[in-house]
C-alpha cells in the first residue's frame, strides 16, 4: 500500500494543480472550496482553497493522506467541523445553489449530514442539507414558497467504506441529487428563494440543528459550495475527472454470524470477559475500540468453537465498541456486527478490603460463614440487631454481596461499630450503623434478606428489639433470621428465646443446640401474592397476576437502579418485566437485570447485545420466568438463567435447526414442567433501533412476526416432547392455559412459503384458531374465522373456557371475537353451546375510545369474569357490555391488573382501584409505552421504562410500591 | 473571621458586580458556589502560577444518586441527552475561617479539614449519604443527609448543636442502593434571617416537605408539602424568594417567608441554577441549554446553549461541552427583552387569527393580521441575529464539568484537569492536572479547592517561589 501511496502522491499534486486551474478561482459562482488535506490544516482551522470562511474543527478528527486521498477522518464521536456558528456569518446562496462533496460514509444513520445549514424543529423547517438518510444519499431544502423541507433521496443505497461524489443542486424550481455524476433523485416541490432559519450553524460532516446533532462516521476529501446550479454534463465531467483519484475500498469483510453470544461478564471494575461461539472451529479475536477511537485486538486466536477474551483497562462510565473478527480468506476479512459495551453499567458491590486475602479463621469469620451457608443468602440487605464492635458486619460484608446495617440503642456501641467498619474501609458503601431512637425499628417492612444479632453472639439472649418488629422486616420468599450464640451458656437462654419468638408470632422458628443455641427462621410467600411470569401476566395472556394483595393506597417500598441510561427508548413497545419468586427481571437495551423484588437490590446484570426485541405488539416477548429460572430467547437458543445469580446454566436449541443460523427461537413460555418454544426464520424480530413508534398503519410497523414450528421441551433435559408443524403461527396470539396451547395460524400457502417470518396482515389470510394438547402437542380442534379486520394487531387471551381475539382495523375500530375453548378435561356441561370448541360466543365492534397515545393498540385484560378492552368491559362469556365509564388513560402504555386493581400510565404511574372505582397516580414518574407496571408478590413493581422521554418528569428510576394495608411501616 | 452568611456575601458580590468596584475581597466560600445565588464568583484574584498544595482522598469514590439520562430520545431523535441531575458527583467543598468542609455520599460523614495543610480536623457520622455541600453561617455548619435529618454542628469542633428529623415519621427504605429515609434531604440548607431552610422527600406521592427550622434551635417554623414535584439540588435564595430545584423538572419559586409556592418556571428541567439579580438561570434541559426567567415570570426570557454560566455586571460567561464564551450581558438582555415582547405580540396576533376562523367575511381582517405576523416574524429574526453581536469572545474549552470566576480568571474543570482562562480575552493562563472529573470548584483567597468524581479534593494555591524554596530546603 505504501508504494502505491508514494507512487500516487505526485499525481495528487498534479490533480490539485489541475483542479485549481480548471475549477479554481475562475469557476463561476463558486462561494467556497475546502479540501481537507493535512497541508490546509492550521491549528484548529482548515483554510479554504477558495472563498471562505475557515472551517473550525474540534474533537478527535484526523487529517491524513496516507493512504490517499487526502481527507479528514471523522469518528462520529464529539467532533465538529464548523463553517460558521451561525448562517449570518456565512455567505450562503440565495436561490440557485450547488453543494458538492467527495465523501466516504462508514456507517449509515437515520439522518446524516455532509454539508448542512438547517433547522428542523417540529413544524419549523428551514435551510438545506446535503447528506444521507439511512443508507441513501439525499438532498433536502426548504424554499420560501413551500416553507418546509423536502428531500430527494437516491433510490440505491450507498456502499459503506467507498468514496462517492455527491452533489445537490437547486435552481429555484428543480431540486436534484447527483451521485457519481448521475442524477439519483429529483423533486419539483420547492420554488423560489431558499428559506433559511433565523439561526443555524453551517457545518460539515454532521446533521446539526438546535435539537439534533448526528455526526458522520467516515471521511471527507473536499466540499464546494456554489451560488448556481451546476449542469448535469458539467457534473458528470467533474466526476469523471476525479474518480480515478479515489481508490476502491478494501473488500468489505464478510459478516461473521456468531452461533452463540457474545456475552460480557464483569470481572472487576476495569475488566470483563467476553464469550462467544462459532459454528465451526476457527481462530477469532476481539477488536476493542477504546472510547476515543484507539483499537486493540485481543485474544489468542486459538482455533476453537468456543472463544473467551478478557477486556482489560476498561475506562469507567464510557461506551466501548467491539466486534469479533475471524480469519481472512482470499483477502476478505470476517467480522461480526459491531457491539457496544457501556462500562457505566457496573452494579457490583464495593469489595471490602481484605475480602480476597487470607484471614485468620476467627470465630466471627466462622459464624458469618456458617450463617451465610445455612441460609443461602448472599445478596440484598442484612440487618444486625444489637452491636458489640461491628465485627460480625465486617465478616458478613467480606463473605457476601450484602449491604449490612447495624442498629443499636447504645451510643457507645454504635460509635465502636462505626469505627470498626470505617477502619475496614467499608463504611457507607457496604455497611453502616444506626442509633435506635426507640424500641421500634425505623425500617420499612419486607426489606431484609437476612437478620442476625451481634449482641446475641455474646449474651446468648434475644436482641433488644421485639420479635414482632423483626418479623415484619423479613423479606418474603426466603428472607432468613439466624440468631444465637456458640457460647457455653447459650443453651440456658432457650426460654427467653421462646418467649421472644412467641411475642412475634414466630413460633415456626427452629432451634439448634448442636453448637450453643441457634434460632433459624425462613419467611415463606405472602399468602394471596401473585406472579407475573410472562409478557401478559401468565401464559393465558390475561394481563392479570391474580395478586390479591396489591390494592388500596400504595407507598414507595424501594427505588433505585436500573435508571434510564441502560434502558431502550420508551416507545419501542418493549418486553415487559417479569416477577416470580420474589425476584424482578428487567430487560434493558441489550442488558438483562435480576433484582430483588422486595428491596430493589440488583442481584446481577448481563450484557447480552444480541438479546433485544421490540414491537411486541406484533410479536411476543423473549422472556419467561418459572421457579428459580429466567428463560431468554437468544438467537437459535433459549437460555435458562439462574434467577438469583444470573449464571447461564442451561441452553436449549430451537427444534429442526437444519441449517446453522437459519432459524431463531421465537416464542418462549415456561413452567417447572415444560418449556414451549417456537421456530422462525432469522431476522424476523423488530429491534427498535431507529426510534420507531410502531403506532402508525404501515407495513414496516404492523407486520406480524410469525413462527413455523411450535414445540415443547423438557426444561431439565432439553428433550423434545412434541413439535407442531402447521400454518404460520402469529406469535402475538400464542396462549397456554388449562392444558391447551391456543394460537392463530394462517394457512395461506403464500405466507407459509414466504422467505421471511415477518408478514403483513394481507399475507396472513385463511386464519384458524387452533388448540393443541399441551402434553402431547396433538391438535384438539381448530376453527377458521374471518379475522381480516384485525389489521393493526391481533391478540388472543384465554380465561374460563373462552378464547378472545382482539384487533383494530385501519380506521381504529376494535373488533373482538370470543370463542368457546373448553378445557380438555372440563367436567360435565357438554350439552352447553360453550362446550363446543371454536364456537363463536360473541363479538363486538366499536371505535376506539381514547383516540391518541396507542388508544387503538390496547391489549385486553381479564379480571374475574370481566373482559376489559380499550375503555370498556364486557362479560367474559356473554359479551354483555358491563361498563364504558372506565377512567381515561392518557399515556401510551397498556393496562395490567391484579385481582382488585388495574394499573396503567395516565400522566404518571396510574392505578384504578376496582373496589372504589377511583383513579390515582404517582406524580412525577411515568412508565414506558407498553407494559411496565406489574403487580406481583404483593408489590406493584415499576422498573424504569420511561427512558428516552425528553419530558420533564421529575424522577426516572425503578420503583417498588407496597400496599399500606400490607405493612406496618 | 467567618463571613456572616452566604446571603450577605451574595449581596456584597452583587454590590461589587453592579458598582463595578472590585476592591472588596470575599475571604470565605461558605456555601455551594459561594453564595445563595450560586454565582460561583469571588473577587479574590488568583496568583499567576498555581501548584497543588495538598490533596485529600476518600477511600471510596462519591456514590451519586443518579446514573444519568437515557442515551437517546428515539421518538424525537434527540441524541446525547444531558444528565439533568448533577449535584452529587463530587464532594463539593465550602470554606470558612481557614477550614474546608464537605459531606460524603460514600461514608455518610461530614468532614472538616485544615485549609492550610489538608489535615482532618474532625468528622461526623450522619446515618445516610450526604449528597450536598454543607452551609457555614455564624460559626455553625448546617447539613442534610439521606437519613432524613438536618444537622447543625459547631463548625470548629463538629459537636452537634441540634439535629431535627425533617419529616414527622422515620421510615427508612432502600433508595438508590442504601437504606435511607423515605424523605431524604436532597437540597442544601439556606440559612437566612434566623431560619435554616431545606426540604426532604423524593416522591411527590409521599409528600415532599419544604421546611424552615429555627437556625439556633432546630425547631420548626414553617412547613409546606409539595405533592407534584420532588426537591433535589441546591436551593437558591434572594431576600424574598426561595428557588427549589426539582430534579429533572423545572424549579419552583416560593415565598421565603412561609415557603408558599408562587409558581413553577418554564423550561426543560435540571438542577443547575443560578440567580443573577432578579433573574433565574437554570438547566441543562435535555440538550444542554440554560434558560433565563425573570422575576414574576414563568416563561423564559432567553436560552443559551451551554450548561454553566457566570454573570458579572457587564459580562456573562457561558460554558458548553466544547466552548467557553463571553457575552456583553447588557446588550444581550436588552435584545432578548425586545425579542420576548415581539414574541408575545406574535402569539397574541396568532390567537386573534385563530379566533377569526375561516369565515369569508373575515378575510380582510385575516389578511391584516397575517401581514402583521409576517412583519413581526422578520423583526424577531433580526433580533435573534442581533443577539449574536453581543458575543465578546469565544474559545474552545474541553473542560465542561464546572466553572467559577476568581478575580479576572475564569476557571473551568474537566476530565483530569482544571484550566484558568483570562477573563479579558479567553486565553489560557494555566492548566493543572487533577484526578478524575473536576465537578466542583471553590475559590477563596487565591486558593482553589477542586472536588472530583474520584473522591479527591485538591487544594491549588500559589506555586512556591524560589525564595520560598530557599526558606524550606
Amino acid at each position: 500500500m505504501n508504494w502505491i501511496a508514494r507512487t500516487l502522491h505526485p499525481l495528487w499534486i498534479l490533480g490539485v494543480l489541475h483542479t485549481t486551474a480548471v475549477f479554481g478561482q475562475a469557476e463561476t459562482g463558486l462561494i467556497a472550496h475546502w479540501r481537507f488535506a493535512p497541508e490546509h490544516q492550521l491549528g484548529n482551522k482548515v483554510k479554504p482553497l477558495f472563498g471562505g470562511p475557515d472551517v473550525t474543527f474540534d474533537g478527535p478528527v484526523r487529517f491524513t493522506k496516507d493512504p490517499l486521498p487526502p481527507r479528514v477522518e471523522l469518528p462520529g464521536q464529539n467532533e465538529s467541523l464548523r463553517v460558521a456558528e451561525d448562517l449570518s456569518k456565512a455567505l450562503l446562496p440565495v436561490r440557485d445553489m450547488s453543494a458538492e462533496a467527495w465523501v466516504r460514509v462508514d456507517r449509515p444513520m437515520r439522518w446524516g449530514g455532509i454539508l448542512t445549514v438547517i433547522q428542523d424543529n417540529g413544524e419549523f423547517e428551514r435551510g438545506w442539507v446535503l447528506g444521507f438518510v439511512n443508507s441513501n444519499f439525499s438532498f433536502g431544502l426548504a424554499s420560501e414558497t413551500a416553507r418546509k423541507l423536502t428531500y430527494t433521496t437516491a433510490a440505491a443505497p450507498f456502499e459503506t467504506n467507498r468514496w462517492f461524489h455527491v452533489i445537490g443542486t437547486y435552481d429555484g424550481t428543480n431540486q436534484l441529487l447527483y451521485v457519481n455524476g448521475e442524477i439519483a433523485g429529483q423533486s419539483r416541490e420547492q420554488a423560489g428563494n431558499l428559506l433559511y432559519p433565523p439561526k443555524a450553524p453551517v457545518v460539515i460532516g454532521a446533521y446539526q440543528d438546535d435539537d439534533e446533532h448526528h455526526r458522520l462516521v467516515g471521511a471527507i476529501h473536499e466540499v464546494r459550495l456554489y451560488r448556481r446550479a451546476l449542469a448535469p454534463d458539467e457534473i458528470k465531467t467533474r466526476y469523471e475527472k476525479r474518480r480515478g483519484d479515489f481508490p476502491e475500498p478494501a473488500p468489505t469483510p464478510k459478516r461473521l454470524e456468531l452461533a452463540y453470544g457474545p456475552f460480557v461478564d464483569w470481572r472487576d471494575r476495569s475488566s470483563a470477559v467476553v464469550t462467544w461461539e462459532t459454528d465451526e472451529p476457527m481462530p477469532t479475536r476481539l477488536e476493542l475500540e477504546a472510547p476515543l477511537g484507539a483499537k486493540r485486538v485481543l485474544g489468542s486466536g486459538m482455533v476453537s468453537k468456543r472463544h473467551e477474551v478478557r477486556m482489560t483497562d476498561l475506562r469507567p462510565n464510557l461506551e466501548h465498541g467491539y466486534r469479533i473478527v475471524g480469519p481472512s480468506t482470499d483477502g476478505v476479512g470476517l467480522q461480526s456486527r459491531r457491539y457496544v459495551f457501556d462500562s457505566s453499567f457496573y452494579y457490583e458491590p464495593v469489595i471490602a478490603p481484605g475480602a480476597e486475602t487470607a484471614r485468620t479463621m476467627s470465630s466471627t469469620f466462622e459464624i458469618a460463614q456458617c450463617i451465610l451457608k445455612q441460609t443461602g443468602v448472599r445478596d440484598g440487605y442484612c440487618l444486625v440487631l444489637g452491636a458489640t464492635d461491628g465485627g460480625l458486619a465486617v465478616e458478613l460484608v467480606r463473605q457476601s454481596r450484602l449491604d449490612v446495617v447495624v442498629i443499636d440503642s447504645d451510643a457507645t456501641r454504635v460509635a465502636a461499630a462505626r469505627k470498626t467498619l470505617d477502619q475496614a474501609g467499608i463504611y457507607g458503601v457496604r455497611a453502616s450503623v444506626h442509633l435506635a431512637e426507640n424500641a421500634e425499628l425505623p425500617y420499612g417492612d419486607l426489606v431484609a434478606n437476612l437478620i442476625v444479632s451481634e449482641s446475641a453472639l455474646v449474651s446468648g439472649a434475644p436482641p433488644p428489639f421485639g420479635a414482632s418488629e423483626v418479623s415484619r422486616l423479613l423479606r418474603p420468599v426466603g428472607g432468613s433470621l439466624v440468631m444465637g450464640s456458640s457460647n457455653a451458656g447459650a443453651r440456658s437462654q432457650r426460654a427467653k428465646w421462646v418467649t421472644w419468638l412467641k411475642a412475634g408470632k414466630l413460633e415456626s422458628a427452629t432451634f439448634s443446640d448442636r453448637d450453643g443455641l441457634w434460632i433459624h427462621l425462613e419467611r415463606g410467600r405472602l399468602e394471596g401474592a401473585g406472579e407475573w411470569s410472562h409478557q401478559y401476566g401468565s401464559t393465558d395472556n390475561t394481563s392479570c397476576s391474580q395478586d390479591d394483595l396489591v390494592q388500596g393506597e400504595l407507598q414507595v417500598a424501594w427505588w433505585g437502579d436500573p435508571g434510564p441510561r441502560p434502558m431502550p427508548d420508551r416507545g419501542n413497545r418493549n418486553p415487559a418485566p417479569l416477577s416470580v419468586n420474589g425476584r424482578l427481571f428487567v430487560q434493558g437495551n441489550r442488558i438483562l437485570f435480576g433484582l430483588d423484588a422486595y428491596n430493589g437490590a440488583i442481584l446481577w446484570s448481563l450484557s447480552a447485545p444480541e438479546v433485544r426485541r421490540a414491537n411486541v405488539t406484533r410479536d411476543c416477548s423473549n422472556m419467561a420466568a418459572a421457579g428459580n429460572r429466567l428463560y431468554v430467547a437468544h438467537g437459535r437458543y433459549c437460555l435458562g438463567i439462574d434467577g438469583q445469580t444470573g449464571e447461564r446454566r442451561h441452553r436449549f436449541e430451537v427444534v429442526e435447526n437444519t441449517s446453522p443460523g437459519a432459524f431463531e427461537w421465537g416464542f418462549v413460555a415456561a413452567s417447572n414442567e415444560w418449556l414451549i418454544g417456537s421456530r422462525q426464520k432469522k431476522d424476523a424480530h423488530y429491534l427498535g433501533d431507529d426510534g420507531e413508534w410502531y403506532e402508525d398503519y404501515s407495513p414496516e410497523q404492523i407486520s406480524r412476526v410469525t413462527s413455523d414450528r411450535l414445540f415443547s421441551l423438557d426444561p431439565e433435559s432439553g428433550a423434545v416432547r412434541w413439535t407442531y408443524r402447521g400454518g404460520v403461527i402469529l406469535n402475538s396470539t400464542i396462549t397456554i392455559a388449562d392444558g391447551m396451547v391456543l394460537f392463530l395460524e394462517s394457512r395461506n400457502p403464500e405466507a407459509m412459503a414466504a422467505p421471511s417470518n415477518r408478514l403483513s396482515h394481507e399475507q396472513l389470510t385463511d386464519q384458524y384458531l387452533v388448540a393443541l394438547d399441551l402434553r402431547t402437542g396433538k391438535q384438539l380442534w381448530d376453527k377458521g374465522h374471518d379475522l381480516s379486520a384485525c389489521q393493526f394487531m391481533t391478540y388472543l387471551v384465554y380465561s374460563q373456557n373462552t378464547a378472545i381475539i382482539t384487533g383494530t382495523d385501519k380506521d381504529k375500530k376494535y373488533h373482538t371475537f370470543a370463542f368457546s375453548a373448553p378445557a380438555p378435561n372440563r367436567p360435565g356441561g357438554d350439552d352447553l353451546e360453550s362446550a363446543i370448541p371454536g364456537r363463536l360466543l360473541w363479538s363486538d365492534v366499536h371505535k376506539e375510545d381514547k383516540g391518541h397515545h396507542s388508544g387503538h393498540l390496547q391489549h385486553p385484560l381479564v379480571v374475574g369474569t370481566a373482559f376489559y378492552s380499550d375503555q370498556r368491559s364486557f362479560d367474559l362469556t356473554t359479551g354483555k357490555l358491563l361498563r364504558t365509564d372506565l377512567p381515561e388513560r392518557r399515556g401510551c402504555g397498556v393496562m395490567s391488573a391484579a385481582k382488585n386493581s388495574i394499573f396503567f400510565r395516565h400522566y404518571f404511574h396510574g392505578m384504578w382501584d376496582l373496589t372504589t372505582n377511583k383513579r390515582s397516580q404517582f406524580e412525577g414518574i411515568r412508565t414506558g409505552c407498553w407494559l411496565g407496571l406489574i403487580p406481583a408478590g404483593g408489590m406493584l413493581l415499576a422498573p424504569e421504562s420511561s427512558a428516552g422521554c425528553s419530558c420533564t418528569h421529575a424522577i426516572q428510576t425503578s420503583v417498588g410500591y407496597v400496599p399500606k394495608s400490607l405493612v406496618k411501616r | 473571621m467567618i463571613d456572616p452568611t452566604p446571603f450577605r456575601r451574595c449581596l456584597r458580590l452583587l454590590f461589587v458586580a453592579t458598582s463595578l468596584s472590585f476592591s472588596l475581597g470575599a475571604s470565605d466560600w461558605p456555601t455551594y458556589r459561594g453564595d445563595y445565588a450560586r454565582t460561583g464568583v469571588t473577587v479574590d484574584p488568583l496568583p499567576d502560577k498555581l501548584a497543588e498544595a495538598w490533596v485529600w482522598k476518600s477511600p471510596n469514590s462519591p456514590q451519586p444518586a443518579w446514573q444519568g439520562e437515557a442515551k437517546w430520545d428515539g421518538y424525537n431523535k434527540v441524541f446525547d441527552m444531558k444528565p439533568r441531575q448533577i449535584f452529587d458527583r463530587a464532594f463539593h467543598a465550602v470554606i470558612a475561617d481557614g477550614h474546608v468542609y464537605f459531606g460524603s455520599s460514600a461514608d455518610d460523614k461530614v468532614y472538616c479539614l485544615d485549609a492550610q495543610s489538608g489535615r482532618e480536623r474532625w468528622s461526623f457520622f450522619t446515618e445516610g449519604p450526604v449528597r450536598l455541600a454543607p452551609t457555614i453561617a455564624d460559626g455553625r455548619l448546617y447539613v442534610g443527609s439521606d437519613d432524613g435529618c438536618v444537622y447543625c454542628l459547631e463548625s470548629k469542633t463538629g459537636v452537634v448543636v441540634w439535629r431535627t428529623r425533617a419529616t414527622p415519621k422515620d421510615r427508612r427504605i432502600p433508595g438508590n442502593g442504601r437504606l435511607i429515609s423515605n424523605w431524604p434531604v436532597r437540597t442544601s440548607i439556606v440559612v437566612q434571617d434566623g431560619l435554616a431552610i431545606t426540604s426532604a422527600g423524593m416522591f411527590p406521592s409521599e409528600g415532599v416537605h419544604l421546611i424552615a427550622l429555627d437556625a439556633k434551635t432546630g425547631k420548626e417554623r414553617w412547613r409546606q408539602i409539595q405533592t407534584d414535584l420532588p426537591a433535589q439540588g441546591y436551593l437558591l435564595a434572594s431576600k424574598s424568594r426561595l428557588y427549589v430545584p426539582a430534579g429533572r423538572n423545572n424549579p419552583a419559586v416560593c415565598d421565603i417567608a412561609d415557603g408558599k409556592r408562587l409558581r413553577v418556571v418554564e423550561g426543560s428541567g435540571g438542577t443547575y441554577a443560578l440567580l443573577t439579580g432578579d433573574m433565574l438561570v437554570f438547566g441543562p434541559g435535555k440538550t444542554g441549554q440554560l434558560g433565563a426567567v425573570e422575576e414574576g415570570q414563568t416563561d423564559q426570557l432567553a436560552s443559551f446553549q451551554g450548561h454553566h454560566m457566570i454573570v458579572t455586571a457587564t459580562r456573562s460567561y457561558l460554558h458548553s461541552d466544547t466552548e467557553l464564551s463571553a457575552l456583553d450581558r447588557a446588550r444581550y438582555l436588552e435584545i432578548a427583552r425586545q425579542r420576548r415582547t415581539l414574541s408575545a405580540q406574535q402569539s397574541a396576533i396568532a390567537k386573534q387569527l385563530k379566533k377569526l376562523g375561516e369565515k369569508p367575511e373575515n378575510e380582510v381582517a385575516r389578511l391584516k393580521l397575517k401581514a402583521e405576523l409576517t412583519a413581526l416574524g422578520t423583526k424577531i429574526d433580526s433580533a435573534t441575529q442581533a443577539m449574536e453581536t453581543s458575543l465578546v469572545w469565544k474559545v474552545p474549552c474541553r473542560w465542561p464539568d464546572s466553572l467559577v470566576l476568581a478575580g479576572e480568571t475564569v476557571v473551568a474543570g474537566g476530565d483530569g484537569g482544571v484550566v484558568g482562562f483570562q477573563a479579558r480575552d479567553g486565553s489560557i493562563a494555566w492548566q493543572l492536572p487533577v484526578s478524575g472529573h473536576a465537578y466542583g470548584i471553590a475559590a477563596v483567597s487565591g486558593s482553589l479547592y477542586i472536588s472530583t468524581d474520584s473522591g479527591s479534593i485538591h487544594c491549588l494555591r500559589a506555586a512556591p517561589t524560589r525564595a520560598d524554596a530557599d526558606k524550606n530546603p
